[in-house]
């Protein structure tokens, strides 16, 4: 049994101009140790079906369908006091973009990551003392515990960010582009960091981000979203080394390859505005593939290698046109 | 447009150019930052260099000081023959029209009070012609530039209501509106998503040609510096530690510190989630209180102790557009001692240079288990 469960979910803010509804039916498992990347541009609703998982959505967002379980556990049920006594930070916690932001200025760092542990009841030398061990576990030195977040750099906020999600041990922790505002060299460190995490730990993780190849680090498996609903979903190999969706492909295709001649493609106009009604394919307005059905009808999501899927019609043998090798 | 060619050499020479800071350390004293330190780097008319580098290195205050927008504590900058520091008057005037930049974020570079055609016309106000027709003109014709088509369309719309790439459009379409010669572009994509990176640099590698623009590319990403730039100069601590043509640095990367920086490039492989990646431990160092001789070998695998730790290495060229600055590479002239001899980088340390990417991870703090 997968440890997350999420079926359906759709959420909608409400705007001026109307209902938006950034997530649109999107399921997916996750099992046990296991990291799952999810994958879109800004605007795809990646970030708020992160926070929705977390219940931390702003006020003017509603879940409007869908469900979650975690451990067999139905989220749906739970008040929003259970959820935040049970749940949230105990048994998932999150690891936000801008850590930089997210520590409290005024606060030794020592006291911010045994903050939760003092919550939960546990007295005040335990909890310094865990809060210490998990600051070396995440490669900190253990002086760094009496500094002042403005002390340390933007890689070591990170790491105390990761430090105090973990300090609940969760079984699912949830990452929003934990490394986009860090150099190279350091956002290497810091996914090796998560990849031992995973191992030693058995932990799940939930991978946001727009990169496929930061993602590639440590996730088994890859949803790419597109304008709130999955576009491909399957494992690292078959998304990485076989994409079947054409956004997949050229998302991959605008990856400036290192050790290659061969000049990075790019993805022109923007996803579409989810207030205004879209009849067909989402992104077929983007698509150098699309063809006739494309405009009209919108392709479900099917099953097109064993365990990956993909949202084309090209992958439907009565809607597609004749496929030879220049569909690809 | 100027008539500067090819044959009257780089248009831009940077000469032994050093930056300092002062930051204060009590209130009657304060420390000098040597953001940075002793640079030499020519560009000619219509190439492409790229800056590359960690936050701190030193890459953004260069491309800076090149716009004569920071004060330099030592040696000169000159342009087009001639040093920008004696420029005053109507010359000064001429290099900040033709010396332009565009700045990594285009959430917080563009007014959100200001309309678009407002804001690419607002360069012309100064530098620009008198009449207002004439300068609309100019300002449909550059947004039409950038693509941002119909200009007049766009020209109506307020930042907020565009894409992350239609904003950095309209900061290129604000710096080529006044025809410059010599472009900085500070990380222009890093702030946009990894789809649409390529089509900006695209563009800016169009307006290029179309221009002879000479353009100063000062990013973190070493896959793109690959495909957009001509040369390629990684700068650490405030130093140029290893130039050569984009190709070869890349193929034929020589410095511990580029090694590294490539190791740590992710590339979509589903088999990196299955290895450790192969890091350098540490972090940069401070710019007020740099390590005595290489500011890399801290951090460095294969560091020389007595050597690494005493002299600076300087920059040496290792053939026809290649320097770099390692002991490894043994230089035939004389390093900035601070103390004792050059460094005799033996063939030993060369091989352990080849073998470094496999022991960094080993070395890197974040291994240690607690």
């Amino acid at each position: 049994m997968a440890l997350l469960e999420v079926r359906d979910l759709a959420l909608e803010y409400t705007t001026d101009r109307g209902p938006l509804r950034a997530v649109d039916g999107i399921s997916f498992d996750l099992a046990e140790g296991q990291a799952l990347g999810i994958i879109g541009e800004s605007g795809s609703g990646k970030t708020s079906l992160a926070i929705a998982l977390m219940r931390l959505l702003p006020r003017n967002a509603t879940l409007v369908d869908g469900s979650m379980r975690l451990g067999g556990e139905d989220l749906g049920t739970l008040s929003d006091e259970e959820f935040r006594v049970r749940i949230r930070w105990s048994r998932m916690a999150m690891v936000f973009q801008g850590a930089m932001h997210s520590l409290n200025p005024v606060i030794r760092v020592g006291d911010q990551v045994a903050e939760r542990l003092r919550a939960d009841g546990m007295d005040k030398a335990d909890a310094h003392t865990r809060a210490d061990e998990l600051l070396t576990r995440v490669g900190l030195p253990a002086a760094t515990a009496e500094r002042y977040a403005h002390e340390l750099s933007g890689g070591m906020k990170q790491r105390v960010m990761i430090a105090s999600a973990l300090t609940n041990d969760p079984s699912l922790l949830i990452l929003d582009e934990p490394t986009s505002a860090l150099d190279v060299s350091i956002q290497a460190q810091i996914m090796n960091l998560l990849k031992e995490l995973k191992a030693e730990r058995r932990i799940s993780m939930l991978f946001v981000t727009h990169d496929l190849a930061l993602a590639s680090d440590l996730c088994d498996s890859i949803a790419v979203v597109y304008a709130g609903q999955v576009r491909e979903y399957g494992s690292a190999e078959g998304v990485l080394t076989g994409a079947q969706d054409p956004y997949t492909q050229r998302l991959l295709a605008s990856i400036p390859s290192l050790h290659d001649e061969v000049a990075p493609d790019f993805l022109p106009g923007t996803p579409p505005d989810l207030r205004d009604e879209i009849a067909g394919c989402r992104f077929a307005a983007r698509c150098a593939l699309a063809f006739e059905p494309c405009d009209q009808d919108a392709p479900p999501l099917r099953e097109v290698r064993p365990g990956q899927w993909s949202r084309c019609w090209l992958h439907d043998p009565e809607r597609a046109p004749a496929r030879g090798e220049s569909a690809r | 447009m100027s008539g500067w060619t090819r044959d009257d050499g780089p248009i831009l020479r940077i000469e032994n150019v050093s930056v300092d800071f002062f930051v204060r350390k009590s209130f009657f004293s304060s420390r000098p930052i040597h953001a940075v330190t002793k640079v030499d780097l020519e560009l000619d008319r219509g190439e492409t260099v790229a800056l590359v580098g960690e936050s701190g290195s030193g890459k953004t205050t260069l491309g800076r000081a090149t716009l004569h927008l920071v004060p330099i504590a030592g040696g000169r900058i000159v342009f087009e023959g001639a040093d920008i520091a004696d420029l005053r008057g109507k010359d000064l005037m001429s290099l900040r029209r033709r010396a332009q930049v565009i700045f990594q974020d285009p959430f917080s570079s563009l007014s959100p009070y200001m309309r678009v055609g407002e804001l690419v016309e607002e360069p012309l106000v100064i530098h620009g012609p008198k009449s207002r027709s004439e300068r609309e003109a100019r300002v449909f014709a550059a947004l039409e530039q950038v693509k941002l088509s119909p200009a007049a369309e766009f020209a109506d719309k307020y930042p907020h209501t565009l894409s992350g790439g239609q904003r950095q459009r309209v900061s290129i379409a604000r710096a080529m509106v006044l025809r410059p010669d010599y472009l900085v572009a500070d990380e222009p994509v890093s702030m946009i998503d990894a789809s649409s990176r390529a089509e900006i640099l695209y563009l800016l590698a169009e307006l290029q040609e179309q221009r002879g623009l000479t353009f100063l590319y000062i990013t973190h990403d070493l896959a793109s510096a690959r495909h957009f730039a001509d040369r390629i100069a990684v700068m650490y601590a405030g130093r140029i530690v290893e130039l050569a043509s984009a190709g070869e640095l890349i193929e034929e990367a020589r410095h511990p510190y580029t090694k590294a920086l490539l190791a740590a490039v992710p590339e979509p492989d589903p088999a990196n989630r299955l290895r450790q990646r192969s890091i350098v431990g540490g972090e940069p160092p401070d710019a007020g209180d740099l390590p005595r001789g290489c500011a890399f070998h801290p951090r460095c695998p294969v560091a020389m102790a007595g050597t690494c730790d005493v002299v600076v290495p300087p920059l040496i060229k290792l053939s026809d557009g290649h320097e770099v600055a390692c002991h490894l590479y043994p230089a035939d002239g004389s390093g900035e001692a601070d103390g004792s001899a050059e460094g005799d980088g033996d063939a030993d340390a060369a091989a352990r240079a080849e073998s470094m990417t496999s022991s960094a991870a080993s070395r890197n703090g974040s291994s240690d288990s607690g």
